[in-house]
Protein backbone atom coordinates (compact mmCIF):
# COMPACT_ATOMS: atom_id res chain seq x y z
CA UNK A 1 0.00 0.00 0.00
CA UNK A 2 1.56 3.73 -0.94
CA UNK A 3 0.48 6.80 0.29
CA UNK A 4 -2.59 8.20 0.75
CA UNK A 5 -3.89 11.37 -1.98
CA UNK A 6 -3.83 13.75 1.18
CA UNK A 7 -0.15 12.28 2.36
CA UNK A 8 1.09 12.38 -1.44
CA UNK A 9 0.00 15.98 -1.90
CA UNK A 10 1.79 16.93 1.34
CA UNK A 11 4.60 15.51 0.45
CA UNK A 12 4.79 17.09 -2.25
CA UNK A 13 4.60 20.56 -0.93
CA UNK A 14 6.95 19.42 1.53
CA UNK A 15 9.79 18.89 -1.61
CA UNK A 16 8.81 22.55 -2.24
CA UNK A 17 11.20 25.19 -0.25
CA UNK A 18 8.18 27.71 -0.41
CA UNK A 19 5.77 25.49 1.29
CA UNK A 20 8.06 23.27 3.44
CA UNK A 21 7.01 24.17 6.59
CA UNK A 22 3.37 24.72 5.95
CA UNK A 23 3.64 21.04 4.51
CA UNK A 24 5.30 19.81 7.62
CA UNK A 25 3.13 21.40 10.08
CA UNK A 26 0.10 19.98 8.37
CA UNK A 27 2.14 16.48 8.70
CA UNK A 28 2.71 17.07 12.70
CA UNK A 29 -0.89 18.23 12.76
CA UNK A 30 -2.16 15.04 11.50
CA UNK A 31 -0.35 12.57 13.14
CA UNK A 32 0.99 13.80 16.46
CA UNK A 33 -1.87 12.91 18.71
CA UNK A 34 -1.40 9.13 17.55
CA UNK A 35 2.39 9.44 17.76
CA UNK A 36 2.18 10.68 21.20
CA UNK A 37 -0.15 7.94 22.92
CA UNK A 38 1.83 5.23 21.29
CA UNK A 39 4.93 7.04 22.44
CA UNK A 40 3.79 7.87 26.23
CA UNK A 41 2.12 4.40 26.41
CA UNK A 42 5.65 2.99 25.85
CA UNK A 43 7.45 5.64 28.04
CA UNK A 44 4.60 6.94 30.67
CA UNK A 45 6.00 10.01 31.45
CA UNK A 46 4.65 13.09 29.51
CA UNK A 47 7.76 14.66 29.94
CA UNK A 48 9.70 11.76 28.63
CA UNK A 49 6.83 10.95 25.61
CA UNK A 50 7.59 14.88 25.18
CA UNK A 51 10.79 14.55 24.73
CA UNK A 52 10.87 11.36 22.19
CA UNK A 53 8.15 13.62 19.98
CA UNK A 54 10.38 16.08 19.62
CA UNK A 55 13.27 13.59 18.41
CA UNK A 56 11.07 11.87 16.58
CA UNK A 57 9.57 14.75 14.10
CA UNK A 58 13.08 16.40 13.97
CA UNK A 59 13.92 13.19 12.45
CA UNK A 60 11.11 13.52 10.02
CA UNK A 61 12.08 16.69 8.98
CA UNK A 62 15.44 15.53 8.30
CA UNK A 63 14.18 12.30 6.43
CA UNK A 64 11.13 13.58 4.31
CA UNK A 65 12.89 14.49 1.63
CA UNK A 66 14.33 11.16 0.84
CA UNK A 67 11.17 9.18 2.10
CA UNK A 68 10.25 7.09 -0.64
CA UNK A 69 6.50 7.11 -1.41
CA UNK A 70 6.26 2.85 -1.96
CA UNK A 71 5.33 2.96 1.52
CA UNK A 72 2.69 4.57 4.15
CA UNK A 73 3.92 7.81 5.41
CA UNK A 74 2.14 6.68 8.94
CA UNK A 75 4.19 3.39 8.94
CA UNK A 76 7.45 5.10 8.31
CA UNK A 77 6.48 7.89 11.62
CA UNK A 78 5.06 4.79 13.33
CA UNK A 79 8.65 3.23 13.36
CA UNK A 80 10.54 6.00 13.75
CA UNK A 81 8.36 6.57 16.68
CA UNK A 82 8.56 3.03 18.00
CA UNK A 83 12.79 3.02 17.43
CA UNK A 84 12.84 6.58 19.52
CA UNK A 85 10.81 5.21 22.35
CA UNK A 86 13.32 1.92 22.03
CA UNK A 87 16.70 4.14 22.04
CA UNK A 88 14.77 6.24 24.58
CA UNK A 89 14.60 3.55 27.45
CA UNK A 90 17.76 1.61 26.12
CA UNK A 91 19.36 4.93 27.43
CA UNK A 92 17.59 5.11 30.79
CA UNK A 93 18.55 1.52 31.19
CA UNK A 94 22.23 2.60 30.63
CA UNK A 95 21.88 5.82 32.55
CA UNK A 96 20.77 4.08 35.98
CA UNK A 97 22.89 0.56 35.41
CA UNK A 98 19.77 -1.16 35.55
CA UNK A 99 18.55 -4.54 34.08
CA UNK A 100 15.29 -4.11 32.07
CA UNK A 101 13.18 -6.04 35.18
CA UNK A 102 14.12 -2.60 36.84
CA UNK A 103 13.23 -0.69 33.90
CA UNK A 104 9.71 -2.17 33.96
CA UNK A 105 9.86 -1.10 37.95
CA UNK A 106 10.81 2.18 37.44
CA UNK A 107 7.63 2.51 34.38
CA UNK A 108 5.43 0.94 37.40
CA UNK A 109 6.44 3.40 39.71
CA UNK A 110 6.31 6.25 37.44
CA UNK A 111 2.92 4.77 36.40
CA UNK A 112 1.89 4.66 40.46
CA UNK A 113 3.02 8.45 41.02
CA UNK A 114 0.49 9.46 38.65
CA UNK A 115 -2.31 12.05 39.91
CA UNK A 116 -5.18 10.05 38.90
CA UNK A 117 -3.53 6.57 39.64
CA UNK A 118 -5.92 4.28 41.16
CA UNK A 119 -5.03 0.89 41.80
CA UNK A 120 -8.67 -0.51 41.59
CA UNK A 121 -9.36 0.66 38.41
CA UNK A 122 -8.84 -1.99 35.87
CA UNK A 123 -7.97 0.17 33.53
CA UNK A 124 -4.86 1.32 35.77
CA UNK A 125 -4.05 -2.21 36.27
CA UNK A 126 -3.95 -3.03 32.42
CA UNK A 127 -1.35 -0.46 32.38
CA UNK A 128 0.56 -1.84 35.37
CA UNK A 129 0.04 -5.32 33.59
CA UNK A 130 1.49 -3.87 30.28
CA UNK A 131 4.81 -2.48 31.89
CA UNK A 132 5.45 -5.78 32.53
CA UNK A 133 6.06 -7.05 29.09
CA UNK A 134 9.10 -7.46 27.19
CA UNK A 135 9.97 -4.02 25.27
CA UNK A 136 9.22 -5.56 22.04
CA UNK A 137 5.82 -7.56 23.05
CA UNK A 138 4.58 -4.14 25.01
CA UNK A 139 4.48 -2.53 21.54
CA UNK A 140 2.92 -5.01 19.33
CA UNK A 141 0.27 -5.19 22.38
CA UNK A 142 -0.12 -1.57 21.99
CA UNK A 143 -0.01 -1.33 18.14
CA UNK A 144 -2.78 -4.12 17.72
CA UNK A 145 -4.83 -3.35 21.02
CA UNK A 146 -4.90 0.56 21.18
CA UNK A 147 -3.77 1.84 17.30
CA UNK A 148 -5.55 -1.44 15.91
CA UNK A 149 -3.07 -1.63 13.19
CA UNK A 150 -3.28 -4.74 11.21
CA UNK A 151 -0.65 -6.90 11.10
CA UNK A 152 0.29 -6.23 7.43
CA UNK A 153 1.18 -2.53 8.54
CA UNK A 154 3.08 -3.67 12.10
CA UNK A 155 5.02 -5.93 9.87
CA UNK A 156 6.49 -3.09 8.08
CA UNK A 157 6.48 -1.10 10.99
CA UNK A 158 8.67 -3.39 13.22
CA UNK A 159 9.87 -5.45 10.54
CA UNK A 160 9.02 -9.12 12.14
CA UNK A 161 7.11 -11.52 9.51
CA UNK A 162 3.09 -11.43 10.48
CA UNK A 163 3.21 -14.82 11.95
CA UNK A 164 6.25 -13.68 14.61
CA UNK A 165 3.31 -11.04 15.46
CA UNK A 166 0.55 -12.77 16.35
CA UNK A 167 2.23 -15.16 18.41
CA UNK A 168 4.04 -11.97 20.38
CA UNK A 169 0.49 -10.90 20.63
CA UNK A 170 -1.05 -14.05 21.65
CA UNK A 171 1.68 -14.42 24.49
CA UNK A 172 1.06 -10.65 25.59
CA UNK A 173 -2.47 -11.33 26.01
CA UNK A 174 -1.79 -14.28 27.78
CA UNK A 175 0.72 -12.74 30.08
CA UNK A 176 -1.79 -9.24 30.98
CA UNK A 177 -4.50 -11.84 31.76
CA UNK A 178 -2.35 -13.40 33.85
CA UNK A 179 -0.99 -10.24 35.47
CA UNK A 180 -4.72 -9.03 36.03
CA UNK A 181 -6.16 -12.49 37.61
CA UNK A 182 -3.79 -13.30 40.02
CA UNK A 183 -2.57 -9.47 41.21
CA UNK B 1 -13.80 4.11 21.42
CA UNK B 2 -14.59 1.81 19.01
CA UNK B 3 -13.05 -1.63 18.19
CA UNK B 4 -12.53 -2.87 15.11
CA UNK B 5 -14.62 -6.09 15.32
CA UNK B 6 -12.17 -8.42 13.77
CA UNK B 7 -9.06 -7.26 16.89
CA UNK B 8 -11.89 -7.36 19.20
CA UNK B 9 -12.74 -11.03 18.09
CA UNK B 10 -9.27 -11.94 17.96
CA UNK B 11 -8.78 -10.68 21.65
CA UNK B 12 -12.21 -12.40 22.70
CA UNK B 13 -10.35 -15.72 21.40
CA UNK B 14 -7.02 -15.08 23.04
CA UNK B 15 -8.20 -14.13 26.51
CA UNK B 16 -11.82 -12.70 27.24
CA UNK B 17 -10.85 -11.13 30.85
CA UNK B 18 -8.45 -8.66 28.49
CA UNK B 19 -11.15 -8.29 26.08
CA UNK B 20 -13.75 -6.91 28.31
CA UNK B 21 -11.53 -4.54 30.09
CA UNK B 22 -13.23 -1.13 29.68
CA UNK B 23 -10.91 1.36 27.00
CA UNK B 24 -10.80 4.47 29.44
CA UNK B 25 -7.70 6.84 29.15
CA UNK B 26 -5.70 6.58 31.90
CA UNK B 27 -3.19 9.54 30.82
CA UNK B 28 -3.56 12.86 30.74
CA UNK B 29 -1.71 15.28 28.40
CA UNK B 30 -1.22 19.29 29.26
CA UNK B 31 -3.73 21.52 28.24
CA UNK B 32 -3.54 22.88 24.90
CA UNK B 33 -0.25 20.33 24.62
CA UNK B 34 -1.70 19.04 20.91
CA UNK B 35 -2.51 23.05 19.87
CA UNK B 36 0.95 24.12 20.78
CA UNK B 37 3.08 21.18 19.71
CA UNK B 38 3.68 22.07 16.06
CA UNK B 39 4.47 25.69 16.69
CA UNK B 40 6.94 25.15 19.73
CA UNK B 41 8.37 21.63 17.79
CA UNK B 42 9.19 24.30 13.93
CA UNK B 43 11.18 26.54 16.86
CA UNK B 44 13.10 23.85 17.91
CA UNK B 45 13.95 23.00 14.54
CA UNK B 46 15.13 26.57 13.56
CA UNK B 47 16.77 26.90 16.68
CA UNK B 48 18.98 23.37 16.23
CA UNK B 49 19.95 24.66 12.85
CA UNK B 50 20.81 27.99 14.06
CA UNK B 51 23.30 26.31 16.57
CA UNK B 52 24.29 23.56 13.81
CA UNK B 53 25.51 26.91 11.95
CA UNK B 54 27.63 28.44 14.51
CA UNK B 55 29.18 24.99 15.60
CA UNK B 56 30.32 25.05 11.83
CA UNK B 57 31.02 28.44 11.21
CA UNK B 58 30.70 31.13 14.38
CA UNK B 59 30.98 33.77 11.81
CA UNK B 60 28.29 32.58 9.43
CA UNK B 61 26.38 32.01 13.15
CA UNK B 62 26.88 35.48 14.12
CA UNK B 63 25.54 36.97 10.78
CA UNK B 64 21.76 37.94 11.02
CA UNK B 65 19.53 36.50 8.03
CA UNK B 66 18.85 40.00 7.20
CA UNK B 67 18.16 40.11 3.33
CA UNK B 68 20.25 43.10 1.74
CA UNK B 69 18.56 42.75 -1.91
CA UNK B 70 15.86 45.36 -2.55
CA UNK B 71 12.61 45.07 -4.91
CA UNK B 72 11.13 48.19 -6.80
CA UNK B 73 7.98 48.88 -5.17
CA UNK B 74 5.10 46.54 -5.92
CA UNK B 75 7.53 44.04 -7.74
CA UNK B 76 5.43 40.77 -6.36
CA UNK B 77 1.85 42.40 -6.80
CA UNK B 78 2.27 43.03 -10.19
CA UNK B 79 4.36 40.22 -11.03
CA UNK B 80 2.02 37.97 -11.81
CA UNK B 81 0.90 40.45 -14.49
CA UNK B 82 3.49 40.97 -16.33
CA UNK B 83 4.56 37.33 -16.65
CA UNK B 84 1.06 36.60 -18.16
CA UNK B 85 2.12 39.52 -20.34
CA UNK B 86 5.19 37.76 -21.27
CA UNK B 87 4.18 34.47 -21.83
CA UNK B 88 1.21 35.65 -24.26
CA UNK B 89 0.91 33.15 -27.33
CA UNK B 90 2.59 35.52 -30.36
CA UNK B 91 -0.06 36.32 -32.69
CA UNK B 92 1.26 35.13 -36.36
CA UNK B 93 0.52 37.21 -39.75
CA UNK B 94 -1.88 35.34 -41.78
CA UNK B 95 -0.14 33.53 -44.87
CA UNK B 96 -0.70 35.78 -48.19
CA UNK B 97 -3.89 34.50 -50.13
CA UNK B 98 -3.02 32.58 -53.16
CA UNK B 99 -4.89 33.85 -55.98
CA UNK B 100 -5.00 31.13 -58.92
CA UNK B 101 -4.31 32.63 -62.41
CA UNK B 102 -6.62 32.38 -64.83
CA UNK B 103 -6.35 30.31 -68.60
CA UNK B 104 -5.75 34.01 -70.36
CA UNK B 105 -3.29 35.26 -67.98
CA UNK B 106 -1.66 31.55 -68.01
CA UNK B 107 -1.23 32.18 -72.07
CA UNK B 108 0.10 35.57 -71.75
CA UNK B 109 2.81 34.45 -69.04
CA UNK B 110 3.75 31.71 -71.32
CA UNK B 111 4.29 34.55 -74.79
CA UNK B 112 5.91 36.54 -72.78
CA UNK B 113 8.59 33.67 -71.67
CA UNK B 114 8.62 32.44 -75.06
CA UNK B 115 9.49 35.92 -76.29
CA UNK B 116 12.16 37.02 -74.23
CA UNK B 117 14.17 33.17 -74.45
CA UNK B 118 14.06 34.04 -78.17
CA UNK B 119 15.61 37.40 -77.94
CA UNK B 120 18.27 36.00 -75.66
CA UNK B 121 18.80 32.73 -78.05
CA UNK B 122 19.17 35.30 -81.28
CA UNK B 123 21.38 37.51 -79.50
CA UNK B 124 23.67 35.43 -78.15
CA UNK B 125 23.32 33.31 -82.25
CA UNK B 126 24.45 36.72 -83.62
CA UNK B 127 27.24 37.36 -80.97
CA UNK B 128 29.07 34.19 -81.60
CA UNK B 129 28.97 34.83 -85.56
CA UNK B 130 30.51 37.99 -84.78
CA UNK B 131 33.49 36.38 -83.34
CA UNK B 132 33.94 33.84 -85.66
CA UNK B 133 34.33 36.40 -88.87
CA UNK B 134 36.96 38.30 -86.65
CA UNK B 135 39.16 34.81 -86.40
CA UNK B 136 38.35 34.35 -90.66
CA UNK B 137 42.04 35.65 -91.65
CA UNK B 138 43.52 33.48 -89.09
CA UNK B 139 42.18 30.38 -90.99
CA UNK B 140 43.33 31.20 -94.10
CA UNK B 141 46.73 29.19 -95.93
CA UNK B 142 49.43 31.70 -96.10
CA UNK B 143 51.15 29.20 -98.99
CA UNK B 144 48.42 29.00 -101.66
CA UNK B 145 47.55 32.93 -101.40
CA UNK B 146 51.53 33.97 -100.73
CA UNK B 147 51.93 33.85 -104.33
CA UNK B 148 49.16 36.15 -105.27
CA UNK B 149 50.71 39.51 -103.77
CA UNK B 150 52.70 41.33 -105.74
CA UNK B 151 56.60 42.62 -105.54
CA UNK B 152 55.23 46.07 -104.51
CA UNK B 153 52.99 45.05 -101.90
CA UNK B 154 55.31 42.76 -100.39
CA UNK B 155 58.14 46.34 -100.18
CA UNK B 156 55.46 48.28 -98.95
CA UNK B 157 54.86 45.99 -96.20
CA UNK B 158 58.49 45.22 -95.18
CA UNK B 159 58.80 48.77 -94.94
CA UNK B 160 55.82 49.02 -92.96
CA UNK B 161 56.59 46.94 -90.14
CA UNK B 162 59.62 48.23 -88.06
CA UNK B 163 63.30 46.56 -88.00
CA UNK B 164 63.35 43.24 -86.65
CA UNK B 165 65.84 42.88 -83.34
CA UNK B 166 68.90 41.41 -84.23
CA UNK B 167 69.79 38.19 -82.19
CA UNK B 168 73.00 38.55 -79.62
CA UNK B 169 75.87 36.57 -81.22
CA UNK B 170 79.45 38.21 -81.36
CA UNK B 171 78.92 38.31 -85.66
CA UNK B 172 75.28 40.25 -85.41
CA UNK B 173 77.33 42.34 -82.74
CA UNK B 174 79.91 43.33 -85.05
CA UNK B 175 82.86 42.05 -82.06
CA UNK B 176 84.24 39.07 -84.23
CA UNK B 177 87.81 40.70 -85.73
CA UNK B 178 88.36 42.45 -82.28
CA UNK B 179 91.64 41.06 -80.61
CA UNK B 180 92.34 40.17 -76.87
CA UNK B 181 95.17 41.51 -77.01
CA UNK B 182 94.62 45.13 -77.73
CA UNK B 183 91.56 45.26 -75.50
CA UNK B 184 93.49 44.07 -72.86
CA UNK B 185 96.93 46.07 -73.35
CA UNK B 186 94.86 49.22 -71.05
CA UNK B 187 94.54 47.18 -68.19
CA UNK B 188 97.15 46.81 -65.50
CA UNK B 189 99.07 43.40 -64.31
CA UNK B 190 97.78 44.18 -60.48
CA UNK B 191 94.04 44.42 -61.66
CA UNK B 192 94.16 41.09 -63.80
CA UNK B 193 95.91 39.32 -60.86
CA UNK B 194 92.95 40.29 -58.39
CA UNK B 195 90.35 39.29 -61.21
CA UNK B 196 92.22 35.64 -61.78
CA UNK B 197 91.69 35.79 -57.60
CA UNK B 198 87.99 37.04 -57.62
CA UNK B 199 87.84 34.09 -60.20
CA UNK B 200 88.27 30.49 -58.46
CA UNK B 201 87.75 28.58 -61.86
CA UNK B 202 90.54 30.35 -63.06
CA UNK B 203 92.73 29.40 -60.91
CA UNK B 204 96.17 27.92 -62.55
CA UNK B 205 95.29 24.49 -60.55
CA UNK B 206 91.91 24.22 -61.97
CA UNK B 207 92.84 24.87 -65.16
CA UNK B 208 95.28 22.26 -65.13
Amino acid sequence: MSVTQDDKELLHLFRDLKTREQAYTSIVKKYQEKLYWHIRRLVVDHDDANDVMQNVFIKVWKGLENFREDAQLYTWLYRIASNESISFLEQLKRRSSVSFDDVSGGLSEKLTADKDFDPNKLEWKLQMAIQQLPEKQRIVFNLRYYDEMPYEEMSKVLETSEGALKASYHHAVKKIEDYILNR
Amino acid sequence: MPVENHILNELNTISQTVANIPRLPVFTVPENYFVEFPGKLMEKIREDAKIETELLSPLLGGIQKKNPFSVPDGYFSTFEEQLKKSTLPVVMPEPAKVIRMSGTRQVWKLSVAAMVAGVIGIAAWLFYQQNTAIDLPAQVNINAELPKVSEQEMNDFLLSVPEMPATETPQVAGLENLNIEDMLKDVQDGELQDFVKDMPELQPEKLN
